[in-house]
């Protein structure tokens, strides 16, 4: 009898613990993209610049690398967009040789878009960036010619990454994978 | 008062489970969106436009930029094809057919997923570079000892993971079809 009082008493607050503790595991899921002070795009601006693309970083010494799990054969260069300025373009020539490939990333690290040369149109890849509203603005202005050579992507947020991945097929290679990076361009669009 | 006391230790123990859930769910990644093939496993969701509440998380905690669906495909192996955890004190043999795709790397990382701290030993082989005997089959050995052939250095001691990313690979990235792409075996050798 003592016993069963006991439990009884004892019961509530257990049931607290379990419903606190699914709160709590639900609630921080949830917030950690939002909330967590390292993730990729934090990393990125410590060298990306904005609308405008840069190498990362390379220190092979100390086996730094631009972010956990990167394939140490990828050279790799990033532009942080934001949008609030119009649209922003992103453009290469590729050999469709070489490896050369584009994910495009919204602030909260989900990749809308991924491409790589192999789908390039007459060797060049050019991808307009754009928000939801600036839509119309920007396919009354286009040329036709100019709408069948752009991809135009419209960006789930304002801000976000365009990470660009250069394969070095060998040691050798690198020093071309590092140039065929820079024939790779991320700017404003000026006002047509 | 004591009922106060009762309330708050449960209202802490409730924070203490449920973020303690939390890091084990996405830290040791139960397994959500994943796929394993042989020993290899791969983390479809983690470049997938829709990743659940967990990827995301875990993609926001470690900073992680994973590869777009339209880029490719990576696997991530930390035990051998018996299921035999990697250890700096043991030889191992990555050993292959030719894989379905326009590229493949197989580099080797720490457990957090970062390049070894050890200088300007090779971490990483192409599909470019590889020495393949006739008919396409080749053998990479991970070793902490330097040999001849295809060598990747592995720590002297400790634990090691191996990456296997295949760019613009020809296998869909979905659970059933990755068997079919023909990833190697990897089989362990002498240890010391």
């Amino acid at each position: 009898m003592k016993a069963a009082r006991r439990l009884g008493g004892f019961f509530p607050y257990a049931l607290g613990v379990v419903l606190v503790a699914g709160v709590v595991h639900i609630v921080s899921v949830l917030a950690m993209p939002a909330l967590a002070p390292r993730d990729a795009y934090a990393r990125f601006g410590e060298w990306a610049p904005v609308n405008e693309l840069a190498p990362a970083p390379e220190s092979a010494r100390d086996g730094a690398a631009p972010a956990p799990f990167n394939d140490p054969a990828m050279l790799i260069a990033a532009c942080r967009f934001d949008l609030s300025g119009g649209p922003v373009r992103v453009a290469a020539t590729v050999d469709r040789e070489h490896f050369l490939s584009m994910s495009f990333q919204g602030r909260t690290g989900r990749i809308f878009h991924s491409l790589t040369d192999r789908g390039a149109l007459r060797d060049r890849i050019d991808v307009l960036l754009l928000r939801q509203q600036d839509v119309e603005a920007v396919e009354d202005a286009e040329s036709e010619d100019e709408a069948h050579q752009t991809l135009r992507l419209v960006a789930p947020t304002t801000t976000g990454l365009v990470i660009v991945r250069s394969l070095a097929e060998s040691p050798q290679d690198r020093d071309a994978a590092r140039a065929r990076l820079r024939n790779v361009r991320c700017a404003v669009e000026p006002p047509a | 008062m004591t009922t106060f006391i009762k309330m708050l230790a449960a209202a802490l123990a409730g924070v203490c489970i449920g973020l303690l859930t939390v890091d084990m769910a996405i830290v040791r990644d139960a397994g959500f969106g994943s796929a394993a093939a042989g020993p290899w496993t791969a983390w479809l969701k983690r470049g997938a436009p829709d990743p659940d509440p967990y990827t995301r998380a875990a993609i926001a905690r470690f900073g992680e930029i994973p590869l777009g669906p339209g880029e490719g495909l990576s696997f991530v192996a930390g035990a051998d094809s018996a299921g035999a955890r990697f250890s700096g004190a043991c030889d191992y043999r990555i050993v292959g057919k030719p894989i379905a795709t326009r590229f493949w790397t197989l580099s080797l990382l720490d457990p957090a997923g970062a390049r070894p701290a050890n200088g300007d030993a090779r971490a990483v082989f192409t599909s470019q570079e590889i020495l393949r005997s006739e008919d396409g089959a080749f053998e990479i050995v991970a070793s902490a000892r330097a040999r001849a052939g295809n060598w990747i250095a592995a720590p002297e001691t400790g634990a090691f993971m191996l990456m296997l990313s295949l760019y613009d690979a020809s296998v869909g990235t979905t659970a059933g079809t990755i068997a079919t792409a023909g990833l190697p075996r990897i089989e362990k050798g002498d240890c010391r």
